[in-house]
């Protein structure tokens, strides 16, 4: 038997590059849900009232200590017994938001920590209105060294998609592995996968550092 | 070996050996030698063909202006950087080269420069303790990890040697809990372990508040009437090199300027620079 | 709830047990990895580069299953369980990630301490092994822990590779008794006393290690 069968790569690559598009939709929705939910999360946990700031800051560092399978798990096994029926795509892409915009919130916290306090003051002494304040003043200069640390999110959240597995979600991974197990032969399939998040996760990385340099953080 | 006195002028100063009356080596062979050392860093040549022979025993102060190649000199002694040219002579070994089995000379291979930098000491301007060790176990480790001393025996050695240095009582502190003076005098308790023929001092009170120079300067004049170690030393100290040198040397542009013994130097100096540099060290006080 | 915690608790203490052997291999990798990657020698550094960069790159799931699917399988023909393939694979992960960490502690240590030992003619591997290491390992052991509970929460994806952990134990008990809510509420319950725990053994062992190293500290 040879190493590697070039010919069943062939012919299995239109399938898995099928389920890649699914792959790569559920880190792009999976990141603007974290990105979105992320900054609520970031202005909750930072707020002075206590009532609002304590339970968030319980959620999100239950979250970022537990596994995203059992989260995951969670969500899909839980939510029906409470009337709410998702598709396991569906539940894959909200556990997965969910879960890194809680990592994504302690980047807006350090962003936002950062922003000197005189703004805030000034924000105040001219007597500016929280939304526009925070849209036209302390998000601009939050915003630019944070952005690299998003791109990594980014790039992790897409090698975690292969976790949705789990719950029957047709990623690139369960993929694969019904290909490999239709065929009685893994190495392709497999290797295969592992080339396509080499390739995309060390091409994001890539852009992530032009970014960098472009905004002069490096 | 004949010694060859690097300078510009036709005015030099006497044979150091000669003008020395203090320590009388009869002109016994140098202990340390440099042999038209140079070197550069790109365009900028910090060691000019320098000449310097060290009699074993002497206590040499090195002074000059910032920039003149002054700690390079020690600092290409200790192989912490390599020269472009010239020969180094430990007693009698080349440091640098060695000869092979035809007898021509070859860049030194590790386990010779080990062996001939054993010889030699030194004392950084930042004292440079391992901060995850008390003051005995900092003493201790070269001894028992490099000359393969029974620890036993290296933990006495090295509670006399900090006896030595006046800090008996704080064997089990770390460098942390210890003042910049306290550290420094660690610090040379912890080169003599080694038992080097040659100290090496760099600018060891630069970094210390005035008032803790003196206790370190005490441990270096104890050694030096106690024990006969040869030393060069880098430093600011203008008092300390007139009363406890042999010779000084004046450092300009990566060559000895002008050299003799301290009357000579802070008394009568010759050379223009020379007057010029003691002239703004004294403004400077 | 009592029917629930033996079989929880026996996954538990799998996961516990991957999660340390898993940790040794990742701290061995890394900093053998991070040597490498810092070594004179070109060979090395491109062995050591790619190594990081396919662990880094490749998702820790691919890792797993081609350890435990294409292994067996002709032509490697070799057949490891799945308790090994659960070790080496997240220990080689984490190893990768831990590379960088421990590159950056070797690269924290003062330049004086490299010189310090010059003269007192330290050999290269006594420098490393009794000055250098020990303050970088000081160094690491912040970001270190961070990758640890990482390594912790990892460990649920070897339930996939069929290992009893605590997700697999998790899933079986769901299946069978459908006390869904009880069941992943616990887990995760667990899984997050087990991360404190491990945040908690770092802190006291930066503190054990800093000993003496903070100004007038406790000696």
């Amino acid at each position: 038997m040879t190493l590697f069968d070039w010919n069943y790569a062939w012919q299995i690559l239109p399938e898995l590059l099928r389920a890649s598009l699914n792959t790569v939709g559920i880190t792009l929705i999976g990141f603007l849900i974290a990105i979105v939910l992320g900054l609520f999360l970031a202005i909750g946990r930072r707020s002075r009232l206590a009532w609002l700031s304590w339970p968030v800051t319980g959620v999100i560092e239950f979250i970022r200590s537990t596994p995203l399978l059992i989260q995951v798990y969670f969500l899909y096994y839980v939510l029906p017994n409470y009337g709410v029926s998702l598709s396991a795509m569906q539940v894959g892409i909200l556990g997965i938001g969910l879960h890194y915009a809680c990592y994504i919130a302690e980047v807006y916290r350090s962003g936002l920590d950062a922003v000197p306090r005189a703004q805030w003051e000034a924000v105040t002494a001219l007597n500016i209105a929280p939304y526009s304040a925070y849209r036209n003043i302390i998000l601009p200069q939050a915003l630019r060294p944070i952005l690299p640390p998003l791109g990594n999110y980014l790039v992790a959240m897409l090698k975690d998609t292969p976790v949705l597995s789990a719950i029957t979600v047709v990623e690139i991974m369960q993929q694969a592995k019904n290909i490999g197990s239709e065929n009685f032969r893994y190495l392709e399939p497999i290797t295969m996968v592992g080339l396509f998040f080499l390739v995309l996760s060390i091409a994001l990385a890539y852009l992530v550092r032009r970014l960098e340099t472009r905004l002069e953080l490096r | 070996m004949t010694t060859s006195l690097s300078t510009r002028s036709a005015a030099t100063p006497l044979h150091p050996q000669e003008a020395t009356a203090m320590h009388e080596p009869k002109l016994a062979k140098p202990i340390v030698s440099f042999q038209d050392v140079t070197k550069s860093y790109g365009n900028f040549t910090v060691l000019d063909h320098l000449n310097l022979d060290v009699a074993p025993g002497e206590k040499v102060a090195i002074i000059g202006p910032s920039g003149s190649g002054k700690s390079t000199l020690l600092r290409v002694l200790m192989t912490l950087e390599g020269i472009d040219d010239g020969l180094i002579r430990i007693e009698d070994d080349l440091l640098t080269h060695m000869p092979n089995r035809n007898g021509v000379l070859v860049p030194a291979n590790d386990r010779h420069i080990r062996r001939v930098r054993g010889k030699i000491g030194m004392v950084f301007q930042s004292f440079n303790l391992f901060p995850h060790m008390t003051a005995l176990q900092n003493v201790i480790e070269a001894p028992v990890q490099v000359l393969g001393m029974k620890p036993v025996e290296a933990r006495e050695r090295a509670a006399d040697l900090l006896e030595l240095v006046g800090l008996g009582s704080k064997l089990g502190h770390y460098p942390s809990q210890l003042s910049g003076g306290q550290q420094q005098r660690v610090a040379i308790a912890r080169a003599l372990a080694m038992r080097p023929k040659v100290m090496l001092f760099d600018e060891v009170t630069s970094a210390l508040d005035p008032e803790l120079c003196g206790e370190v300067l005490n441990v270096i004049r104890k050694l030096g009437a106690e024990h006969n170690l040869t030393m060069l030393m880098v430093t600011h100290q203008m008092g300390f090199a007139r009363e406890f040198a042999d010779r000084v040397c004046f450092f300009y542009k990566g060559q000895i300027h002008e050299q003799g013994t301290p009357a000579q130097i802070f008394e009568h100096p010759q050379q223009e620079r020379t007057c010029a540099f003691l002239s703004a060290v004294k403004e400077a006080n | 709830m009592g029917e629930l915690l033996p079989l929880l608790i026996q996954g538990a203490w799998v996961t516990l047990q991957v999660t340390f052997f898993g940790s040794l291999l990742a701290i061995v990798a890394a900093i053998l990895a991070a040597l490498g990657r810092l070594s004179p020698w070109r060979a090395l550094r491109w062995f050591s580069i790619t190594y990081i960069e396919i662990f880094r790159g490749t998702s820790l799931l691919v890792q797993l299953f081609w350890l435990f699917f294409v292994l067996p399988l002709p032509p490697f023909n070799l057949e490891l369980s799945s308790y090994s393939v659960a070790i080496v694979g997240l220990g080689l992960h984490i190893g990768a990630y831990g590379a960088e960490v421990m590159r950056g502690a070797i690269s924290s240590v003062a330049k004086g301490q490299y010189e310090a030992c010059t003269a007192l003619n330290f050999s290269g591997y006594k420098r490393f092994r009794r000055v250098i290491l020990p303050q970088a390992l000081l160094a690491a052991i912040a970001p270190g822990t961070n990758l640890l509970i990482e390594l912790l929460k990892n460990t649920s994806l070897v339930s996939l590779i069929t290992l009893s952990d605590l997700s697999f134990r998790a899933r079986q008990l769901d299946q069978a008794t459908f006390q869904t809510l009880e069941i992943f509420s616990l887990a995760l319950l667990m899984y997050f006393v087990m991360a404190q725990a491990i945040n908690f053994g770092m802190r006291r062992l930066e503190r054990r290690l800093a000993r003496g190293r903070m100004r007038g500290g406790l000696s």
